[in-house]
């Protein structure tokens, strides 16, 4: 049996972080696919299989979600209360990546459940250093048992 | 002393009227009486009336015995003669000698003691028997004082010059004109004249004797028994008729009253020197309480003064101040008090339990029980208490926010009660509140300013890391990327920076207050985006009406500018179309830009006059607009909604401005 490599869902309202994201998981060789979804509400469709993300094969169910807090129409605290209260979605580690260092969002993030929560840093080698550690632990030391098998 | 004799005189009279009407009916026996002048026994006055003190005794005795006494005036001796004679039946002041015995009859009871006196002018210094030696002295005629004075002179061996004359007026008068150096008279006389004649009483005094009523002998016994039962009567008692009768007559001057004691006199010059010490004695004491009341005043006075300054000073400070008594009732409370519990005098609050009147129940209803008082327990504890969290009642129910403090007095270890003060502290607590408020509203725009600040300044920050990787790769269409990013970043933060400096401004007051018509702000903002509209093929209405707003042009002109801005920024897809307008009338006219634009889902309604808040992260912006927008908004003590069925059914923002309208109204 193989091992499907682990999808990344990054929910992310600004593209310039998307894409900062993006390239420091290449540059960290995580080869894993990156689903891109702009705001909280895209991040809902494609987590419940909505509209253009029907097609599970093209919109696989990820291992892994970062999430944005501040974003339009829906924000990131709902789609973590969504996806932690659905029985099908509850066990998905959910990293909140976000510029926000406010106490209140930490403890609002982990009153839902969220697995991790980071602080996006403005120092660009800190956040290569960051992307390296958030590869390697997520994808490759953590084990969860909704990254097995799934088809 | 004058007065009750009076008034006992006048009733002898009215007795005697009485008694004299009584016996009017039987004739009265008359008995003739030989009047002589022996002032004030018995003499004939100037009216020729007979008068005296036997006088008034024979009155009386007439009216009680039905008599009538008939007075034959003469002197002494023509009135001897005359008795004898039978021409008379009674006559006075007889001494008893042999002679007389032989053809008189005497009365039992004395009508007198009397005694002989030698009276001299008071310049005279003759007062011993001795000195009468050679001297011309006056008596009376047949007198029985004279006949003993002479006996007295010839036993010591003097030679003397006697002259006689008809009555003691004559002996007196006499002495008086110098014709003689002395004379002789009956005590009784001489007590009550000597004055009148300048005379004065030598103190050679001689044979006391009785003298009486005499009769003819053999005739009048009957007369002389009713005689000698009144005098018998009346001699004795105080206050007699006989006795009263005398003291009118002597004048007070009583021969028996004149030779006083020396004991007496000693005893009255003693009486008058303790009268003198306790005069002296009363003006010390007098000195004294003067004094005493005089510090008494003062003290007084500077008590009054001290207590009037504590009442200034009570009533003058803004706090409100009580007093207590152990049992918690209420024992003075000044005007501050008095006026922030709404009463009208200070009687309303002394004497009530100030706990049950001002402090019964809690700011949410519910009572509130003195043993949870601070002030109850500042007494227990005997404590000072401060307290600023509770409320206090008014007389008409309401309450408010107060601040006390509770001291307690006390005196030798014992609490006598406590002292209140306390001040209305809703203002204070408003303006807490107020405060409490901003802090919040500060610390949420900090974090969203450090927050939404950040965010490109991460784009930056690793934007620059990855060009450096792409200039060494050599990777031109990656760098042109990574600048472009760069760029937009760069953008992003210059928005946020301007947008958070209108913000910072929209809060203060910026140019003075100037009047402004509605229609001029629409015109001047809707001039100011001409560009875009024309670009976009906005059709904009503008509804018809001028209102003169009152306030700073450019901030009201951004009101405007920014929900126009914001229309076109949130368009759709359809062609897009503005109505400008003003609703409803007078203060609480409402203003409204609405647009069949994107529209706004219910619960993003609050939120997207949040800082930052931007409801499609491409759209263009800082996030701030709509903040701004409800900035100036309140600062016209204004309110703005946005009204819209949801997403893609436009949306119209409607805000009302009563400061700009109201200080039009002024203005006009």
């Amino acid at each position: 049996m193989t091992v499907e490599p682990i999808v990344i869902l990054l929910a992310e309202d600004d593209p310039a972080h998307a894409e900062i994201v993006r390239r420091n998981l290449e540059n960290s060789r995580i080869a894993n696919r990156l689903e891109h979804v702009a705001d909280g509400q895209v991040a809902l469709d494609y987590l419940y299989r909505r509209g253009a993300f029907s097609d599970p094969e093209r919109s696989p169910r990820p291992g892994l979600i970062l999430l944005d807090l501040r974003m339009p129409r829906v924000d990131g605290l709902e789609v973590l209360r969504a996806v932690k209260s659905d029985p099908a979605l509850a066990r998905i580690p959910v990293v909140i990546l976000t510029t926000s260092a406010a106490e209140t969002d930490m403890a609002r993030a982990y009153d839902q459940h969220a697995n991790s929560y980071l602080v996006k840093p403005v120092d660009f080698s800190m956040f290569v250093s960051l992307m390296d550690a958030l590869g390697y632990y997520w994808l490759v030391c953590n084990k969860n048992p909704n990254a097995i098998g799934e088809a | 002393m004058s007065r009750w004799r009076r008034c006992l005189m006048l009733l002898c009279c009215l007795t005697l009227l009485a008694v004299a009407t009584a016996g009017a009916s039987d004739a009265p026996q008359v008995v003739r009486v030989g009047a002589f002048n022996y002032y004030p026994a018995i003499f004939q006055a100037m009216d020729g009336t007979v008068q005296g003190f036997y006088v008034d005794l024979l009155a009386e005795i007439a009216v009680q015995e039905n008599l009538r006494f008939e007075y034959v005036p003469g002197s002494w001796s023509e009135g001897l003669e005359r008795l004898r004679a039978g021409e008379i039946d009674l006559l006075t002041s007889v001494a008893h000698t042999q002679d007389r015995a032989a053809f008189l009859d005497y009365g039992q009871v004395p009508l007198l003691t009397v005694w002989g006196e030698l009276y001299v002018p008071q310049d005279s210094t003759l007062h011993s028997i001795q000195q009468v030696k050679g001297k011309r002295i006056a008596l009376m005629r047949g007198d029985f004082n004279g006949q003993m004075f002479v006996e007295l002179v010839e036993k010591f061996g003097f030679q003397c010059q006697f002259m006689e004359f008809a009555d003691f007026d004559q002996v007196f008068e006499a002495v008086r004109q110098g014709q003689a150096d002395g004379g002789v008279a009956n005590a009784v006389f001489g007590a009550a004249r000597q004055e009148d004649y300048g005379l004065k009483a030598t103190g050679v005094i001689f044979n006391p004797f009785d003298i009486y009523f005499a009769v003819a002998k053999g005739r009048h016994g009957d007369l002389l028994a009713i005689l000698d039962h009144y005098l018998q009567d009346w001699r004795g008692a105080e206050h007699s008729v006989y006795q009263q009768a005398r003291l009118r007559w002597s004048r007070g001057r009583n021969p028996e009253a004149a030779a006083l004691p020396v004991w007496v006199l000693q005893l009255a010059g003693g009486c008058g020197l303790l009268l003198l010490a306790a005069a002296g004695f009363i003006l010390l004491l007098r000195r004294q309480v003067r004094r005493k009341t005089a510090a008494l005043v003062q003290r007084e006075a500077r008590l009054r003064e001290s207590s009037d300054m504590i009442h200034l000073l009570l009533n003058s400070t803004a706090e409100a101040i009580y007093g207590l008594d152990p049992a918690g009732n209420c024992t003075f409370c000044n005007t501050a008090c008095v006026k922030m519990l709404g009463f009208d005098h200070p009687e309303q609050l002394v004497g009530k339990n100030m706990h049950h009147l001002i402090h019964h129940t809690h700011a949410d209803g519910s009572p509130f029980a003195v043993q949870d008082c601070a002030i109850f327990k500042g007494f227990q504890l005997d404590t000072a208490m401060h307290v600023d969290k509770e409320v206090l009642w008014r007389a008409d129910g309401s309450s408010f926010a107060a601040e006390y403090w509770s001291y307690p007095i006390r005196r030798d270890g014992q609490v006598l009660g406590a002292v209140v003060t306390f001040l209305d502290i809703t203002e204070r607590k408003r303006a807490e509140a107020a405060l409490q408020q901003k802090n919040l509203e500060m610390e949420h725009f900090v974090y969203t300013v450090s927050h939404d600040l950040r965010s490109p300044l991460v784009t930056i920050k690793s934007f620059l890391g990855l060009l450096a990787h792409d200039l060494a790769a050599n990777e031109p269409a990656a760098i042109a990327a990574d600048l472009g990013y760069l760029n937009a970043a760069a953008a992003t933060m210059d928005s946020l920076l301007q947008g958070l400096l209108q913000l910072s401004r929209a809060g203060r007051e910026q140019a003075p207050p100037v009047a402004i018509g509605w229609q001029q702000l629409l015109r001047q903002s809707l001039d100011a985006l001409a560009g875009c509209l024309l670009e976009q093929a906005v059709e904009v209405r503008v509804a018809e009406g001028e209102i003169l707003l009152y306030g700073d042009s450019v901030r009201l002109g951004q009101i405007c500018s920014n929900l126009i801005d914001n229309a076109v920024k949130y368009r759709g897809a359809q062609p897009l179309l503005l109505e400008l307008g003003v609703e409803g009338q007078g203060r609480e006219r409402v203003f409204f830009v609405r647009d069949n634009g994107m529209g706004i889902a219910a619960g993003d309604r609050e939120k997207i006059f949040g800082l930052f808040e931007k409801l499609d992260r491409h759209s263009e912006g800082s996030g701030l607009g709509l903040a701004l927008v409800k900035k100036i908004v309140e600062s016209y003590q204004g309110r703005i909604w946005v009204d819209s069925a949801g997403p893609g059914t436009g949306s119209c923002f409607r805000f009302t401005l009563p400061q700009a309208l109201e200080t039009t109204a002024k203005g006009e």
